[in-house]
């Protein structure tokens, strides 16, 4: 049994009893689905319906996926920007703290209505500026802290700014960038959701999830709910892939 | 790598140095009074003293790290900044400071990579340098697989790429533990007799410095000035240095300077010290 | 160790699961009787003054009858509407403004409705005694379980278009070929889906569905080609605003709506829905039940024959919209209400199987349907609509609205 498997036992067994514990509840206390839908009924939906399932989370998973992806390049080019110009710095650490204050239940109309609404634009929007600002502080934290010492070896080798950005600032914001993806990455997955309540395409999660809710068939909602559990989980496995791969030397303790 | 031929100038030239912080200010603080020193080729000095005492600016000064308020420093002949940008020096810190993103190999090979060397070449000279420090066989480690002893003697190797007449040392052996400080500073010794260079060490360690210096350069502080110059002349280190009457006269001349009682007899005092 | 520490894991989770066990066993299945034991003291005692307090005309204002003085304690009831305060529930707010529920000693408290509240759900719940919600979504909540009845169905006819513009040429379910049609989702599509499944088109490939926002944004910047409209409601929206082209209001000739009333695939909206379980056994709840009937029934009754004052009326009451979107949405209202060949609120059967059959037929995008089963026969009752409407005749009022005539309204631009 190697040491992996030996960790991912634990957790599994809770989730095992969780499930177990309510099915058990919802079928002694004969709770009515329209309150809470019991987990059987939860699987029976979802792989029911599997097809349905895979639809709607590559079409919700495409948006976050954009999202994401220029959402990050955004915060990078940004985060860049503001290691250099220290008023860059100053002047988009708030604005950003305070975008990223705005819910998406705001963000969503009013850019639906900037927008048109039949393309996926707007929740891409939506998605792009919930993932910058996680993206565009850690990165520039990264850009930034350094230690001074390393920049003392650098500036002792008469290395200039452009090489000090390339050989020293940059490596060390990976781990960082990749701190930032960790959180990005699933709230990229909740935008998309999210944004898609508010109109538009019907073919994703979000707007399955509200639909089915709002007939009443919660076994239905509750079947795509996990389905975009899946969905998180899997942005988040990849970014947890994709750092062991580029930058092994995360978590380690740093060397002197 | 053999002693290099003797020049016209000395190592370093340091007179009338000056360092104020926050001149004119209610806070003003000076580092450095009016400090002039002569390192001659092929020299070993130590720079001792209590915290603010200013042997470490004085070293960055050398260093061009930071920038003299008054005074003339020349390093090989050169201003301090040209010497920088001509890499007339490598330089080693307290801590290590490799790239954990590298390998031991890359991390030798970052000052090479700065001046724009070929890769063959690189690779070369940084396997020949870590032959020297004796860790060839951990060359594609990372940084953190090493022990802290190992990683400081990859600064080293780092400090010595591109083979410059003079080592700057900022306290590189203080996070070490005692065993592995008189271990690296063997081998500090070694490698100074097989390349000849000229090294200025800072250190709060009597032994440390009594052990490696030809000269003890004695520093105090409020103002951090120069007080006294110990001469050392233990020759030849070996096994039994440590223990010798010659050393414990070294290590007590240090320590009376340092509180403050002038050095008894030895050498008399070189053209510009104080 | 490792054995320890795996034999303690192992009985951790025996306690666990005990526990679960025991605690699940040990709660009653049953849910226990709500508030009203409050109500039917209340009601009790002014039980014998309740048969004989209806009113004497519409018209006048009500008397207060001697019956009434023998109510001494009103029933509390709430009543939980689908959306906020408009014209859309005007009788109820007519009833309490008029007194109708203050003469069977009913003291009313209205709730609003709003995006996230389902009042079939607050309904069968215990949060409010009656509500009103649309049949086709009140049928799906009842297959999960929510045990709720309809007492009264009030609106006659559906409501819902589906508007386009005019010289886009959508005139029938068919032209939705290939076109981007919005609807609400969350529900309202269903309508939707069984007129294009009835013109022979397969919603998922011929006809591209796309979500609109509670509002006609998406047809007047053409980004959709139908939106899904209310007759009293968003079509209204349409011609409050002021046309670029030539610096007046809309008018109806810029647009095509299609009825889904006249395309035969309308199914019932706006009823009166009770707690199933109550109605079955609470002797009391059934009293309040046929008095809120009565009075709700009387309210609309009143709003056929005055509708500028309900509007005034429901104005009062909260609603944020103009006085003239108002009254557009009152004589709207009353369209869908009236006639009522049977009597006010009474329903009727054949409507009632066609909104069943599309509910059980009509497959969304999912390919679900609304329901997956017949109602059982306690969905819905007419009992209390009937004896109502008994009784607002013998007071002398028009229940059947035949003369009914609808007014012109006026919009302007906002609705204002």
């Amino acid at each position: 049994m190697s040491h992996r498997l030996r960790a991912i036992w634990p957790p599994i067994l809770i989730a095992v009893i969780f499930l177990g514990i309510w099915q058990l509840f919802v079928v002694l206390k004969d709770i009515k689905p329209y309150l809470l839908p019991a987990p059987s009924l939860i699987f029976s939906n979802f792989f029911g319906s599997l097809n349905l399932m895979l639809s709607t989370s590559i079409y919700t998973a495409t948006t976050a996926l954009l999202g994401l992806f220029f959402g990050t390049v955004v915060g990078l080019l940004l985060a860049l920007l503001a290691q250099r110009f220290i008023v860059v710095n100053h002047l988009f650490t708030p604005l950003a703290a305070g975008l990223a204050a705005v819910p998406i239940v705001a963000l969503t109309p009013i850019l639906n209505n900037m927008f048109n609404i039949t393309s996926r634009t707007p929740r891409v929007l939506v998605t792009m500026i919930i993932v910058f600002f996680p993206v565009f502080v850690n990165v520039t934290r990264g850009l930034v802290q350094v230690q001074p010492v390393q920049l003392e070896l650098m500036r002792s080798m008469n290395a200039q700014p452009r090489t000090v950005l390339r050989l020293l600032r940059i490596p060390n914001a990976i781990p960082f960038f990749f701190t930032a993806m960790k959180i990005a990455a699933p709230l990229a997955v909740i935008a998309a959701l999210v944004s898609e309540y508010f109109g538009g395409p019907q073919l994703g999660l979000g707007s399955r999830i509200a639909s089915s809710a709002a007939n009443t068939a919660y076994g239905r909602a509750w079947a795509y709910v996990v389905a975009s559990i899946i969905v998180g989980l899997l942005f988040y496995l990849a970014v947890l892939a994709v750092e062991r791969w580029a930058a092994p030397w995360t978590g380690r303790a740093r060397s002197a | 790598m053999t002693a290099p031929a003797p020049s016209s100038h000395p190592a370093v030239h340091a007179s009338g140095v000056w360092k104020i912080f926050n001149e004119g200010l209610p806070n003003e603080v000076t580092a450095l009074q009016d400090v002039s020193v002569e390192v001659g080729e092929g020299e070993f000095i130590s720079l001792i003293g209590p915290s603010g005492c200013g042997k470490s600016t004085l070293l960055r000064c050398i260093a061009d790290l930071t920038h003299a308020t008054r005074g003339e420093i020349k390093v090989a002949g050169l201003s301090a900044g040209d010497a920088r940008q001509q890499q007339k020096y490598g330089m080693a810190f307290q801590q290590a400071a490799l790239f954990d993103w590298r390998t031991v190999r890359r991390n030798v090979e970052l000052p090479l990579e700065l001046q724009g060397w070929d890769k063959a070449k690189r690779t070369a000279r940084a396997m020949e340098l870590l032959e020297m420090v004796q860790l060839a066989d951990f060359a594609d480690h990372r940084p953190w697989e090493l022990s802290g002893g190992m990683q400081q003697r990859v600064a080293i190797a780092r400090s010595l790429a591109v083979d410059p007449p003079l080592l700057l040392m900022d306290e590189p052996f203080g996070a070490l533990d005692e065993m592995t400080r008189e271990r690296m500073q063997n081998e500090l010794l070694r490698i100074r007799k097989e390349t000849g260079k000229s090294i200025i060490f800072v250190t709060h360690s009597i032994p440390e410095a009594v052990y490696l210096s030809d000269r003890v350069v004695v520093m105090s502080p409020r103002p951090g000035r120069i007080t006294d110059v110990v001469p050392i002349n233990l020759g030849d280190r070996n096994e039994d240095t440590r223990e010798a009457e010659v050393f414990f006269a070294g290590v007590t001349a240090v320590r009376e300077a340092l509180r403050g009682r002038t050095s008894g007899g030895g050498i008399p005092a070189r053209v510009g010290e104080v | 160790m490792r054995q320890i520490a795996r034999s303690r894991w192992a009985a951790l989770t025996g306690v666990a699961v005990v526990g679960a066990l025991t605690l699940a066993a040990c709660g009653s299945s049953t849910s226990s009787s709500e508030s009203t034991s409050a109500a039917a003291a209340a009601s009790s005692a002014a039980a014998p003054a309740s048969s004989a307090a209806a009113p004497a005309s519409s018209a006048a204002a009500p008397a207060s009858s001697a019956a009434a003085a023998a109510c001494t304690t009103p029933a509390p009831v709430k009543l939980q509407l689908q959306w906020f305060a408009q014209a859309q529930f005007a009788g109820y707010y007519a009833a309490k403004d008029k007194g109708f529920y203050k003469d069977q000693c009913l003291d009313v408290t209205i709730l609003e409705g709003g995006v996230d509240i389902v009042p079939q759900t607050v309904l069968a719940q215990g949060g409010a005694d009656f509500a009103i919600a649309w049949v086709p979504k009140a049928l799906a909540s009842r297959e999960q379980g929510a045990l709720i009845t309809n007492v009264a169905q009030v609106f006659q006819k559906s409501g819902t278009l589906q508007v386009s513009w005019a010289d886009s040429n959508i005139k029938t379910p068919a032209d939705f070929k290939g076109k981007k049609i919005g609807n609400w989702g969350f529900g309202n599509e269903f309508e939707v889906f069984a007129a294009v499944t009835k013109a022979g088109l397969d919603p998922a490939a011929d006809v591209e569905l796309v979500q609109q926002q509670f509002d006609m944004k998406g047809l007047l910047s053409k980004e959709i080609d139908a939106a899904e409209a209310m007759t009293y409601n968003e079509y209204a929206q349409l011609l409050e605003t002021k046309n670029p082209a030539t610096g007046k209001l809309y008018q109806p000739e810029d647009f095509t709506a299609i009825s889904y009333e006249t395309e035969g695939v309308g199914m019932l909206q706006d009823a009166i829905w009770a707690n199933q379980d109550k109605l079955g056994s609470d002797t009391a709840y059934q009293d309040l039940t046929q008095k809120f009937v009565q009075a709700s029934l009387q309210g609309w009754i009143y709003c056929r024959d005055n509708a500028q004052e309900c509007a005034d009326i429901v104005t009062t009451n909260g609603s944020k919209l103009g006085a003239s979107h108002q009254l557009w949405m009152m004589n709207e209202i009353n369209k869908l209400i009236w006639p009522s060949p049977l009597g006010v609120g009474v329903i009727d059967p054949a409507k009632y199987t066609q909104t069943v059959t599309i509910a059980m037929n009509t497959k969304n995008l999912e390919g679900s349907t609304v329901i997956t089963k017949e109602p059982d026969a306690e969905a819905f009752t007419d009992k209390y609509a009937v004896a109502a409407n008994t009784a607002l005749t013998a007071a002398g009022l028009n229940t059947t609205g035949d003369a009914f005539a609808p007014i012109a309204v006026t919009l302007n631009e906002g609705g204002n």
